[in-house]
């Protein structure tokens, strides 16, 4: 169903993601037509509906709910609620996201905001995606949302591309099956602020990775950001947060308030990675970072791995304890504010094995 | 929020926009049961989603029944 002008569509009810024919519950989804079951193109809103794609033949990507403009102009905004949306399989070694706002080229101005729903990628199709941001000016607002992966390939929950933004508020990212990358910025310009979160995956929770010029950046504050395995013997290094650049670009975190957990065989809590011409910073305040690791292997809270240019670990009144920073591979430096100085404490806080004190 | 595109409040401010205008807006009605018709009019609902949204004008709401 595609709406041309600014629409609001009403349900009587989303359906739950483990359960998508429901009673009481309006299910859109295309017969016939290749594509999503709902596109918005003028702006407007989604309530108390199931958006399901519908998959023909050919490939390429079918969500649940696309937010689009088709051509130049103003401003849009879109106000989505309770929904449930799923994209559907379009052949082998496609994705299918549940929600994708694109500006399609357009460069426009695109704000949606998604407000106590479910996110569930993995529902319908493996190797699914849950949200795509994907132009210059597009913003995701997520305020109070809830990100449930239900397989074990999930590829991306939530995906910035292109220079879009994400904003999380007071939502949550259950470690339910697995995901590569929990919030994924990819792209110049790609941005993030988590805020009041907890977000935890059975994966990697948050990257940031320019793979162009200027700078992408995510700023968690008051949040916690946990990655865990559930398989104890994985052999893979999984970062819970990586600022990594590979081309001309910077990539940039800044921690305030927040918690970094990494618990698995290989864990990693920040990982810094600048390649020949792309630095990579994380600033981290009144933060604390613990990597523990379940089968007795090195640990490292932060890894700084400097390419040609800096790779910088900048911590102030902040908790870690293990940094390791490699030889640079080419010219850059890679640096880390030494645990126990700059008001940062070293060693196990122990907050979970220490009984707190008994005031008299 | 710092961001490049402004303040939070002001997304907020935007996202107000995509809400309808309660007072002015004109409910058009889709249910199972409903026949296709011009207006898709709360008393005589459409069966189809898509004739409902033929019909409206910009800013309407389209009510949905519920199945599938």
């Amino acid at each position: 169903m595609v709406a041309d002008q600014r629409l609001h569509f009403r349900g009587a009810g989303p359906g739950s993601p483990d359960s998508l024919i429901t009673a009481g519950t309006t299910r859109i989804q295309p017969l016939v037509d290749d594509g999503a079951a709902l596109e918005l193109r003028a702006g407007g809103s989604a309530h108390d509906l199931q958006l399901v794609g519908k998959a023909n033949a050919s490939p390429g990507n079918r969500p649940g709910l696309l937010l689009t403009a088709p051509a130049a102009g103003g401003a849009l905004a879109f106000d989505i609620q309770p929904v449930n949306a799923f994209g559907v399989e379009t052949g082998a070694g496609t994705r299918k996201e549940g929600i994708r706002i694109d500006d399609a080229g357009t460069a426009r101005q695109l704000d949606a905001s998604f407000r106590a729903l479910t996110l569930a990628p993995g529902a319908t199709d493996d190797g699914s995606d849950g949200l795509i941001a994907d132009g210059p000016n597009v913003t995701a607002t997520l305020d109070r949302v809830t990100v449930r992966p239900l397989s074990d390939q999930v590829r991306f929950p939530l995906w910035a591309r292109n220079g879009s933004a994400l904003v999380l508020r007071q939502s949550t990212m259950l470690p339910t099956g697995t995901v590569n990358i929990g919030v994924f910025l990819q792209d110049t310009g790609a941005e993030a602020e988590i805020e009041r979160s907890d977000l935890r995956a059975n994966g990697s929770v948050l990257r940031v990775s320019n793979t162009g010029g200027g700078v992408a950046h995510a700023f968690a504050h008051d949040s916690v950001l946990a990655g865990v395995s559930s398989a104890p013997g994985d052999p893979t290094t999984v970062p819970t947060v990586t600022a990594a650049s590979f081309s001309a670009g910077d990539a940039t975190v800044s921690l305030l308030g927040t918690t970094v957990a990494s618990r698995r065989a290989q864990p990693e809590g920040i990982n810094l990675l600048s390649s020949s011409v792309g630095g990579a910073t994380v600033t981290a305040r009144n933060t604390l970072v613990r990597a523990t690791s379940t089968a007795g292997h090195a640990a490292p809270d932060v890894h700084v791995q400097p390419g040609n240019r800096p790779a910088a670990f900048a911590a102030a009144n902040s908790s870690y304890d293990e940094t390791v920073v490699n030889p640079p591979v080419g010219g850059g430096t890679g640096t880390a504010t030494a645990p126990g100085t700059e008001g940062n404490l070293s060693g196990d806080p122990g907050s979970s094995t220490r009984r707190a004190a008994t005031c008299a | 929020m710092t961001t490049r595109r402004g303040p939070l409040v002001a997304l907020l401010a935007a996202a107000s926009f995509a809400a309808p205008d309660a007072a002015s807006a004109t409910v058009r009605a889709v249910d199972k049961s409903g026949a296709d018709n011009a207006t898709c009019a709360v008393a005589t609902p459409c069966e189809t989603i898509g004739q409902a949204v033929s019909v409206a004008g910009a800013d309407d709401i389209i009510d949905i029944g519920p199945g599938s």
